[in-house]
């Protein structure tokens, strides 16, 4: 328990038999400071910072519903009292309703009520209080956590990259067929590698509240993508169909937008089914300056019933044969969220996936 | 006519692969490397005073610790005014910090910006753009 002499506590009244009776009965349990006027007890806010802060309704010049609307702009963590002889109700329900006071004690007050209010008020505000800190402690070790995170991935490129400029001198040469071979593993290690660090980057970056909003020309975006896309391991072997109608004046953000996308996409590359010829990946665009669709169909391996709860979780992989971090869909959904996309999934086992995506135009 | 290249990296295997890469796909210059910037602004402080010949091409990294990339720039911006042919100035990262390609591509003095590892390619590209236009 709490040594009680550390629980500060102020009265105002304009009585000054009233402070004396007050201060009497309880400056040997608390830290008791009384003030006869509002502008005092303002003074005393701010000097002695209370904890449980009692006030008089009836004075002149102020109320006390008065004092404690503008007590709660300066110094909300004080517990405020209203003592009152039931005048002036509709003032003091509106206060309290606003959270303005904590609770109100009726004229004549005894001690032991505001012995018992100074308890429960102290056991709130320390509550609060620690609540407070742990949210901002949290706040920090977020913060923290997301910029080490975001650092490291940076440190860790550089070498990785070095690595691949190694191999790519290497290939310049003319090898053996094993040792060519053997550099092909390499650099196709590294460049995983390097995927999914761009996924973390890109997860940093998007659990970060900005947003760029513009009108999207999905042709290009989707084009630009695919260009991207070009070494993504596979996509040589899948033929894209590219389908935009509508979606003029359509507004996004398309940071976000291309994330979700890019990543939709190299995961139906990712997972086609390997003992088929022909891969394809259908990508349809169809909506309005207010609403766009975008579906992202494939002819891979599919979903299996049981997964498909699972596969936004972060680090969810439904198999270990392919090369997923199982980090991408769970982006997908988190840069959803930021911009009130909804998604849809359809999938049958060795048939193939159908996404579909809606979004909303954003305003610039 | 590219005749000397330079090559600002604080890592040693950047250095020796830029350098490489460029000589096997047919870039014919000399190649200076410098580890730090302050090694590269005083050569070039120097080559002033003494009026010698200027490197064509800067190839210049961004991340080095101590003064980095953008130190260098700055410093380069105030000799800028005295060179009578300014020397074509790329940036190869390895980071994809939104912040610095923002930096970097909106600088007056970057020619262009180059992803690491350098495909030589690209680079020759470029300069075919720069040295036309």
């Amino acid at each position: 328990m709490t040594d009680t002499k550390s629980i500060r506590i102020l009265y105002l009244d304009d009585e000054p038999a009233n402070l004396h009776s007050f201060r009497a009965a309880f400056r040997r349990e608390f830290r008791v400071e009384v003030a006869e006027n509002s502008e005092k007890a303002f003074q005393l806010v701010r000097s002695f910072e209370p904890h449980i802060i009692f006030s008089d309704q009836r004075m002149p010049g102020m109320t006390g519903v008065e004092f404690f609307n503008s007590v709660k702009q300066i110094y909300p963590e004080g517990i405020r009292v209203l003592i009152t002889a039931y005048t002036d109700v509709k003032d003091i329900v509106d206060a309290v309703n606003r959270g303005n006071i904590y609770r109100f004690i009726t004229k004549p007050w005894n001690e032991e009520e505001i012995r018992q209010t100074i308890y429960n008020g102290f056991e709130i505000y320390q509550t609060r209080q620690a609540l407070a800190d742990k949210v901002a402690e949290l706040e920090k070790t977020n913060q923290e956590l997301n910029r080490f995170i975001y650092s490291a991935s940076h440190d860790l490129r550089a070498p990785l990259m070095s690595v691949l400029g190694v191999v790519k001198l290497a290939e310049l040469d003319p090898l053996d067929e094993e040792v060519a071979q053997m550099f092909q593993m390499i650099e196709s290690s590294v460049n995983r590698l390097d995927i999914f660090i761009q996924s973390i980057i890109e997860y940093y970056q998007n659990s970060r509240d900005v947003q760029e909003v513009r009108p999207i020309d999905f042709e290009a975006l989707i084009k630009d993508i695919l260009a991207n896309l070009r070494y993504y391991d596979g996509s040589e072997t899948v033929l894209f169909k590219v389908d935009v109608t509508g979606a003029q004046g359509f507004k996004g953000d398309e940071f976000r937008l291309r994330i979700i996308l890019s990543n939709l996409i190299s995961n139906a590359i990712k997972y086609r089914r390997l003992e088929l010829n022909e891969h394809q990946v259908d990508i349809r665009v169809q909506g309005s300056a207010q609403q766009v669709t975008i579906a992202i169909e494939d002819n891979g391996v599919g979903i299996l019933q049981e997964h498909m709860q699972n596969i936004f979780k972060m680090f969810f992989r439904a198999d270990s044969y392919r090369s997923g971090s199982g980090i991408g869909l769970y982006i997908v959904k988190e840069a959803l969220e930021r911009i009130d996309g909804t998604i849809n999934v359809t999938s049958k086992v060795n048939e193939g996936t159908l996404f579909e995506i809606t979004l909303p135009s954003l305003e610039s | 006519m590219i005749k000397l290249v330079w090559m600002i990296d604080d890592s040693g295997i950047d250095l020796y692969l830029q350098k490489a890469l460029m000589q096997k796909q047919g870039i014919d210059a000399d190649f200076d490397r410098f580890y730090t910037v302050q090694e590269a602004m005083l050569e070039m402080v120097q080559l002033l005073e003494e009026k010698k010949q200027l490197p064509d091409l800067i190839l210049l990294d961004i991340q080095m610790p101590g003064l980095n990339g953008f130190d260098f720039l700055k410093q380069y911006e105030e000799i800028v005014p005295q060179l009578s042919e300014r020397p074509l100035l790329f940036v190869l990262l390895s980071s994809v910090h939104q912040e610095d390609l923002r930096r970097v591509q909106a600088h007056p003095l970057v020619d262009g910006l180059l992803k690491k590892p350098l495909e030589v390619k690209v680079l020759q590209s470029q300069l075919a753009l720069k040295t036309t236009s």
